[in-house]
């Protein structure tokens, strides 16, 4: 008994020392080398081979950094952060959408780069695309892919309607006109537009001329007759049965749902979707036409911008920003845009062939409609860089919500969450 | 004088060695619910932000609770979605009573109702969605088309409808589960009691209410009191069939998801929690002493 007891302790001893030999050496050899935590949201497995060869690259280049990429959901993605900037492992560099920056640079978790960015840096970027990672005068954040806006549309049901391309709306006016008179010819939708979730209505009303915010930030400014009459028409719309019920539930990223479906003739939405519809709806893909986005009266169309951030707490602020700066560059950003109908953020790859030449094919069309009005957008809702946009937003379309179902008329919905967004801007709000 | 070492009775000794048993379980327990439940109470006296910490604000977020139409509308909503207990008893006390009898393909449908309890909650949401679509919808296609109504149904807009339709998902989810416990409960019945009363000329119906459900009772108990906790904690169902509804049509976990997640407001969050920790317990309380004092002879 005793024997076998100091048999099991001899071999106990040799494998705890073999792990701490093992351990060591590891910890010898990781020593000279810096590891960098990348995230990125929601890429994989679409484009697994495109990171792999860009981080590939790096390392190649840059023989101590070592890249470890993470891509986590986009739904989840800000209780991820956040939960590991609570416990102290946060990533190095991030990549954030426009509504995400603002939530992090709120609670001071961004490193600012205002004098790690050489002019010449921060000139190769689209101006509009940089001023979304700056809040302000705080820059945090690098602009990487873009999104601007366009109207994805069905030659064949437009067809059937009496309509042609030259009768393509152009304005948010001219499609709360055509939506009806679509419907009523086809008995089929024109258009679907997220009024309720997610709404629009703020960014048409800004397009229209028409702010949300007043000039100090500090008060709601939307309920006016001006901005009743405009979001009237699209309660008006969806009451009437010209808007399909969805659009007061439907989430921003389920938008193209009703398109691919054939439900709807047209929608509003980033040209980003028509690889979905490629893939999926091959039938629609080959009658859809793709035109500029709809604006107001002011002609300002909106931009979504998926940028870079380095982490506040990151151990390695150069190294990161290097990386940033390398993922965001021409070469990269040019090669991403090949593999996917983003467009980049940087002057110089916006001048590749990709974008300058139509091929006429839903895709190259959208590519080059879309390489011009990612020069001109700019961000329109501009509360959402507001440290409670999230509540802001809610209650605006909770309100949109009531009005569109009946319980209360435009006016009153309106008038109800400007009171509410006076609560949240004056920092009262529970 | 012999003096005998001190030993334990046999049943301490039992008793220790259980507990020596239960300590591990015990441990985890602590480490993992109790002790996050007793920091919620902390946090709920807290303006409490993941990342900044938090400061004491006493019994604020629950004075605030009481301000908030948001709060009182999603309580409302959670107490209206305990409706679906005793519809689901009912149900599945029903299909567990026909499987039970030896009919042919019964093993079928035991698999069929036992189906939706399998399939994960995101997929059967997201197709009950689409059968609910208000536009091009299944069932409202079906209920247009066979005349019930002119007008289709708005499932999943319009309050309290939106609440009633995740409501039914539930119960259809709910009845293959629930069935097992009474499957298990109905096995668990002397068959002379039973055999005893068709000599005696006891109707099905009469051997069903004097035998068969008072016999039941302990499963009745188990499964009243598992549903309604089930359905006062209701989220996911909520949060797939529903995503963009008005908070107001959802219910209190939505609610405090909401607040938690989406508003990082964890100490307003943990308030809400709180309560509904305290609902849940008197309910809970209640349902037994109830169900305890009708058992009594």
């Amino acid at each position: 008994m005793e024997k076998s007891i100091i048999r099991f302790l001899k071999l106990w001893l040799v494998q705890v020392a073999a792990i701490l030999i093992i351990i060591t050496g590891c910890g010898k050899n990781s020593q000279h080398k810096t590891e960098i935590e990348f995230w990125t949201l929601q890429l994989t497995p679409e484009f697994t081979n495109y990171f792999n060869d860009l981080i590939k690259r790096y390392e190649k280049s840059h023989p101590f950094v070592s890249i470890k990429w993470v891509d986590i959901p986009y739904d989840g993605a800000v209780q991820k952060l956040m939960a590991s900037i609570a416990a102290h492992n946060a990533p190095d560099v991030i990549n954030l959408s426009s509504d995400f920056l603002t939530k992090f640079y709120n609670i001071n978790s961004l490193m600012k780069l205002n004098s790690l960015l050489s002019p010449e840096e921060v000139n190769s970027y689209l101006p509009n695309a940089f001023s979304y990672g700056v809040f302000k005068k705080d820059t945090v954040a690098l602009p990487w892919y873009l999104n601007p806006y366009a109207l994805i549309y069905n030659k064949a049901m437009f067809k059937q309607a009496g309509f042609t391309d030259k009768d393509v709306p152009t304005t948010f006016d001219e499609m709360s006109t055509f939506a009806r008179v679509f419907k009523n010819r086809t008995g089929k939708f024109a258009f679907f537009l997220n009024i309720g979730k997610d709404s629009f209505l703020p960014m048409i009303l800004e397009s229209e001329g028409v702010h949300m915010l007043s000039p100090d930030g500090k008060r709601a400014a939307f309920n006016t007759p001006e901005a009743v009459a405009i979001v009237d028409k699209w309660v008006s719309l969806f009451r009437e049965g010209y808007l399909p019920r969805e659009s007061i539930t439907s989430s921003q990223t389920s938008i193209i749902e009703p398109y691919m479906s054939g439900m709807v003739a047209s929608v509003f939405t980033g040209p980003v979707f028509l690889t979905r519809v490629q893939s999926n709806s091959p039938g629609i893909y080959n009658v859809t036409g793709v035109a500029p986005a709809l604006t107001g009266k002011t002609g300002k169309s909106e931009l979504a911008v998926m940028s870079i951030a380095i982490m506040a707490s990151t151990k390695h602020p150069r190294e990161s920003l290097d990386f940033a700066l390398y993922v965001t560059n021409a070469q990269n950003q040019l090669a991403f845009s090949k593999i996917v109908l983003t467009f980049p953020s940087v002057r110089e790859a916006l001048k590749d062939s990709l974008f300058t030449i139509d091929d006429k094919s839903p895709i190259g069309h959208a590519r080059y409609i879309g390489a011009k009005d990612v020069l001109t957008g700019i961000r329109l809702r501009t509360y959402f860089t507001h440290p409670d946009f999230d509540k802001l937003k809610d209650s605006f379309d909770e309100a949109i919500q009531s009005a569109c179902l009946g319980k209360m008329g435009t006016e009153q919905a309106l008038n109800k969450a400007a009171q509410e967004w006076d609560k949240v801007l004056s920092g009262n709000s529970q | 004088m012999i003096v005998r070492p001190t030993k334990f009775p046999a049943s301490e000794s039992k008793n220790l060695i259980a507990f020596f048993f239960l300590l591990p379980a015990l441990a985890a327990l602590t480490l993992f619910s109790f002790c996050p439940m007793a920091y919620i109470f902390l946090l709920g006296m807290q303006r409490y932000n993941p990342v900044q910490g938090g400061t004491f604000i006493g019994f604020q977020n629950y004075l605030n609770l009481f301000r908030d139409t948001n709060f009182w509308w999603t309580l409302l909503n959670s107490i209206i979605y305990i409706a679906v207990t005793p519809v689901l008893i009912i149900l599945s006390l029903c299909v567990a009573m026909i499987i039970r009898e030896k009919i042919k393909g019964r093993k079928i449908f035991r698999t069929i109702y036992f189906l939706p309890v399998v399939t994960p909650i995101v997929i059967t949401g997201i197709a009950w969605r689409w059968l609910l679509n208000e536009d091009v919808g299944l069932l409202n296609f079906l209920i247009v088309k066979s005349g019930i109504s002119a007008h289709s149904v708005h499932w999943l807009t319009q309050y309290p409808v939106n609440l009633i339709s995740v409501m039914g998902v539930t119960i259809w989810r709910g009845i293959g589960y629930y069935m097992v416990i009474f499957l298990a409960g109905l096995m668990g019945i002397p068959k002379e009691l039973e055999e005893a009363s068709i000599i005696d000329g006891a109707s099905w119906f009469q051997r069903t209410l004097h035998i068969t459900v008072p016999l039941l009772k302990p499963s009745i108990t188990l499964v009243f009191i598992i549903s309604s906790i089930s359905a006062i904690k209701v989220f996911t169902e909520i949060y797939i069939i529903l995503p963009g509804a008005p908070i107001q049509n959802k219910t209190l976990v939505a609610y405090m998801y909401q607040t938690a997640f989406e508003h990082f407001d964890l100490g307003y969050a943990s308030a809400l929690g709180v309560v509904l920790f305290l609902f849940t317990l008197v309910f809970s309380y209640m349902n037994m002493k109830l169900l305890e004092r009708g058992s009594a002879p």
